[in-house]
């Protein structure tokens, strides 16, 4: 057998779509509204004003990119890195906003950032739900997307005539 | 059995490097592809801003008229002569100031707005703070709100002046709720910076309760 135990396959295929379906739904909300995702970015103080409208555009569409791959399982590994990697980013900033004087996580400078949390104020409860998502999305990026992916269907003609 | 050779292969050191490799490029790839659609949505969107009243080209500001003498209906004595032509005077000096504020004003320019009645007021923080303590007559449209921000239009006339505040300092809530208006096409916002601390520290009225007016619960 190739790659990881059958159960395993079948939670990453689980998480693989819960990903895809929230990244989905959180890309949808900042494409339909770049001008305020511009917002709650520069709200965080981090990102040089000149390059916020740049962020506001591809982070959403990477998310899109990423969550459609995710679906399909297509390159799974590689749309979970490119998550992970901006999860490890939405976590640092939204730490360095907690921890920082200048940011006011009371005001609701972060726009719609709710999921599990309240919409209005971010705190630690943001932080612990990017960790379950990031959780997610490391799982994917090392074992692969797991059950009906296009990757396994890629790999299995390959293995065959091997 | 084939798989079980290619399995076999996929564990030398070298075919796991090869695969990693392979997982940056591909993500890379797929990087790229995000920039590229972004790009395009960025090309067909409307200029995003950052910050309110950037179109404004702002002078230097008048200095306040003095107050008007009290209303003439709530003096024993008929107004004389000399009353009826201040009036007027303070008009017009009163709109030279006005027009000359800038985006970004304090909490004394913004009480003199709210005791002249000059300005709609707009309370830009959540919902329960809100309902904790406002100025008294402002509307509540936290930035979650904003897409229900054309509602307030109802309330409104045509070039009427318009004060947002939060929570002052850090708060940016009252810009994005700014930008917003000023996209709606109303170019007379202001923003009181000092926001709601300022102005209980000033020590001026305060009402509680939630917004009756706009309702957002229903």
């Amino acid at each position: 057998m190739s790659g990881p135990p059958p159960i395993v396959k079948a939670v990453l295929l689980l998480v693989r779509l819960g990903l895809a379906g929230v990244f989905a739904f959180a890309a949808a909300l900042k494409i339909a509204d770049p001008q305020a995702f511009a917002f709650s970015i520069h709200g965080f103080k981090i990102v040089p004003e000149q390059l916020v409208p740049a962020a506001a555009f591809v982070v959403p569409w990477a998310e899109v990119v990423c969550a459609a791959a995710l679906v399909l399982g297509l390159w799974g590994r590689s749309a979970a890195l490119i998550l992970s990697a901006m999860l490890l980013a939405f976590i640092g900033a939204i730490v360095s906003a907690l921890l920082r004087d200048d940011v006011d996580p009371k005001c609701g400078c972060f726009g719609d950032f709710g999921l599990l949390c309240p919409p209005d104020k971010i705190g630690w409860c943001n932080v612990a739900q990017n960790i379950l998502l990031l959780v997610g999305s490391a799982a994917v990026t090392i074992w692969g997307a797991g059950y009906l992916s296009l990757d396994a269907l890629a790999r299995r003609p390959a293995a065959g005539r091997a | 059995m084939a798989e079980s050779d290619t399995n076999a292969a996929s564990r030398t050191p070298t075919a796991r490097c090869g695969g990693v490799f392979v997982v940056l490029t591909r993500a890379l790839a797929l990087f790229g592809l995000s920039v590229l659609i972004a790009g395009a949505h960025w090309w067909t969107t409307p200029t995003i801003r950052v910050r309110a009243g950037e179109a404004r080209a702002e002078g230097p500001v008048v200095a306040p008229p003095d107050r008007p003498p009290v209303d003439p209906a709530d003096t024993p004595t008929p107004p004389t002569d000399t009353a009826e032509q201040s009036q007027p005077d303070y008009a017009a000096a009163l709109a030279a100031w006005l027009d000359s504020l800038p985006t970004e004003i304090g909490t004394d320019t913004a009480f003199r707005l709210w005791d002249e009645n000059l300005a709609l007021f707009i309370d830009a923080r959540p919902a329960d703070e809100y309902e904790a303590g406002h100025i008294p007559g402002a509307f509540n449209v936290p930035p979650s709100k904003i897409s229900g921000i054309s509602a307030l239009l109802d309330f409104m006339g045509p070039g009427d002046r318009i004060v947002v505040y939060c929570e002052g300092g850090s708060c940016d809530a009252s810009h994005l709720v700014a930008i917003r208006l000023e996209d709606l096409g109303i170019t007379t916002v202001h923003i009181d910076v000092d926001g709601y601390p300022g102005w209980t520290a000033a020590g001026h009225d305060t009402a509680d309760g939630p917004d009756e007016l706009l309702r957002w619960g229903e």
